[in-house]
């Protein structure tokens, strides 16, 4: 064992110093070439928009690659990004990466915070980003760059982290809150989860310290659970929320419950499962209430219906005081992260709409799995002006996703750039996508 | 196996470099060549160290010793895999990155019975996870099965999605489910 070991390191020194010999060979071989090219900071659009799908008119310039993981990204006001790594790599769970020749490509990365989360948000001055147990923040100077990496300030800690579910991704109103996901570890508040004939408990237990979004204020450090305020409840898991500034309200993409027809295989038969229940897009205002576990939103006869748990029987109604969804999406899709279109380089119709990162289902097996795509609802005045429509889609890089690891790229982060571009990231391939519009 | 590290490592160093690279040089092939080359030669080292491993004694690849297991036990097998199994696991038990485990060569399936049936029967909620936590969602226990529906469900699991294993019994599962813990 121990020689084994030894002759992996040796291999890997050898492996390190070859592959730095050929980088060197190569570089001098191709000095002459990039003499020829001029330093004009030229967008570098990806071959074929990198095979990705889009409207007509829209370009993708591969921004970053070979990240660990990338969950929720942010954008400075000058282009550069901070990404919240799901698992650390060399230590660091930020990344900070530049685009010194700004062709798009971010050509400087750094890496900071020694911990692995999901959320991640610029307000303010302040870098905000979330393990699955705290929310941290550092101070951006002028050029929006931390400049207390190894010493942030801890917003809140000694949030629940039951493994399931434990993404805590974050959203800032700009007026002094920050609003925090604190997802259900649980399907649906079985007093044994996800196992056959366990009945919901009543009333479920779980709501006192998670599903739901919890608000913090901004300007406290070292919060407690009990310092924050439960702001909307009845949400299984909330990836994907974003404060919306136009009507200064929050919005927030539920990950609806799994497993109906192996929970329930007198009710609801597989394909029963993959429709069902919708994945839902909800306005909150402080105090709603969303229904989970009780009821799930049932996107074909535009009802809430009462859980199987709970003595549902795939007709029965329930909820009458939660809330309604405002878009409801196809089962299992996973949507990871919501924005709001605030950029002026868009088409007009864009504008103020609603952007969702898809991650892409596994609980629709063994029927072909869905999502792995970003998908555009046009919005007036905090309400739906139309369908959603699939924005871009061909991350997964195959025809069909018959289980989550055949797809290439996931998406699961969303954000906004200075000058109106969106960048998508993917926490499988570790992609940053920058999405801008080039037509007329 | 040391191959596929090394070249894991290789590609993961080619790509971090690659963004680099990619401003340079436009002309692609080269940097083709270069990865052809790389890759050639690290593959040669390999080839020596190998030869350098062999007498040292250290094991070769496992033998996969293909058990016979009855048709019908298999297919018995795979009806509540399907029923119970599929939706986490995957059809072809790939599992789902961060969340499911994946069942292709797993060591608790291939592994010692006891712990492989505890899992079956009693899963792995909440508390410390079987893989360090690197799949997040819960796996219930199966308890309310009976001994030949878990015998059947272990075995078929045991000599599929590349896994090997002798045939479990419902004696042996009774055996575990019996056990005062
Ligand atoms: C709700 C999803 C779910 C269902 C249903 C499920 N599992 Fe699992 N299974 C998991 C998760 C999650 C893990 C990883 C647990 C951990 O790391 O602690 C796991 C782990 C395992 C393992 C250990 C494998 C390893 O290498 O870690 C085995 C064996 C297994 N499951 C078999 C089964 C069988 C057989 C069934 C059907 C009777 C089943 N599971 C049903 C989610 C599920």
């Amino acid at each position: 064992m121990d020689m084994y070991v030894r002759a992996f390191q040796n291999q890997k020194t050898f492996s390190y110093l070859l592959m730095f010999s050929c980088l060197a060979v190569f570089l001098l071989s191709c000095k002459e070439n990039s003499k020829e090219e001029p330093a004009a900071p030229e967008l570098e659009f990806a071959l074929n928009n990198a095979g990705l799908s889009l409207p007509e008119g829209f370009k993708v310039i591969i921004a970053a690659d070979s990240l660990k993981n990338p969950r929720h990204i942010a954008v400075t006001d000058n282009g550069s990004i901070y990404a919240k790594l799901r698992e650390l790599d060399d230590d660091n769970g930020v990344v900070f990466l530049e685009d010194t020749d700004q062709d798009g490509i971010m050509d400087r990365q750094e890496g900071f915070g020694n911990y692995a989360g999901t959320g991640i948000g610029i307000s303010q001055g302040y870098l905000y980003a979330s393990s699955d147990e705290a929310v941290m923040r550092y101070t951006l100077d002028e050029d929006q760059k931390v400049t207390n990496k190894t010493a942030p300030d801890t917003i809140v800690s000694g949030l629940l982290n039951k493994r399931q579910h434990a993404s805590k991704s974050l959203t800032l109103d700009g007026a002094g809150n920050i609003y925090v996901n604190i997802g259900a570890p649980s399907n649906a508040c079985q007093e044994t989860d996800r196992t056959l004939g366990s009945p919901g408990m009543m009333p479920c237990p779980i709501l006192d310290s998670a599903g739901g979004v919890w608000q913090f204020r901004t300007d406290k450090l070292l919060q407690t659970f009990g310092d924050g305020k439960l702001y909307a409840t009845g949400l299984r898991n909330v990836i994907g929320l974003d404060w919306n500034h136009t009507d200064q309200s929050l919005y927030v993409t539920q990950h609806g419950r799994d497993q109906l027809n192996t929970l329930y295989p007198d009710l609801y038969d597989v394909k029963a499962n993959a429709d069902l229940p919708a994945e839902t897009l909800y306005r909150v205002e402080e105090g709603d209430d969303a229904g989970w576990p009780y009821v799930y939103y049932d996107q074909n006869q535009q009802k809430k219906i009462l859980s199987p748990e709970y003595g549902g029987d795939g007709q029965k109604t329930g909820g009458e005081d939660a809330l309604d969804p405002l878009v409801a999406f196809p089962a299992h899709l996973a949507p990871n992260a919501l924005l709001f279109y605030s950029g002026d380089q868009f088409p007009e119709r864009y504008k103020n709409g609603a952007f969702i990162a898809f991650h892409g289902s596994w609980n629709r097996a063994p029927e072909i799995q869905e999502g792995y795509n970003v998908v555009f609802v046009p919005f007036q005045n905090g309400k739906p002006t139309g369908e959603w429509e699939v924005f871009a889609e061909g991350f997964a890089g195959v025809d069909e996703v018959r289980s989550p690891r055949d797809a290439a790229h996931r998406p699961t982060g969303l954000a906004q750039g200075p000058d109106g571009s969106i960048y998508v990231s993917d926490d499988s391939g570790g992609t940053i996508y920058r999405i801008v519009y080039d037509g007329e | 196996m040391i191959q596929e590290v090394l070249f894991t490592e290789l590609f993961m160093m080619v790509s971090n470099t690659r963004q680099f690279l990619r401003r340079q040089i436009k002309n692609r092939i080269e940097l083709l060549l270069c990865l052809v080359c790389c890759s050639l030669i690290s593959s040669c080292g390999q080839k020596d160290k190998k030869e350098h491993q062999e007498p040292s004694g250290v094991p070769e690849e496992k033998v996969v010793v293909k058990v016979d297991i009855p048709a019908e036990i298999m297919s018995s097998g795979k009806a509540v895999y399907d029923q119970y199994c599929l939706v986490c696991h995957q059809a072809d038990g790939s599992g789902v990155p961060g969340l499911n485990a994946p069942l292709i060569e797993s060591d608790y399936v291939q592994g010692d019975k006891e712990p492989y049936l505890t899992i079956l029967l009693k899963g792995s909620l909440d508390g410390p996870s079987l893989n360090n936590g690197a799949y997040a969602n819960n796996m219930p226990g199966f308890v309310q099965l009976k001994d030949q529906e878990l015998a059947d469900l272990a075995s078929y699991v045991r000599n599929s999605f590349d896994n090997t294993g002798e045939l479990i019994t419902p004696e042996e599962v009774a055996e575990i489910r019996n056990k005062k813990d």
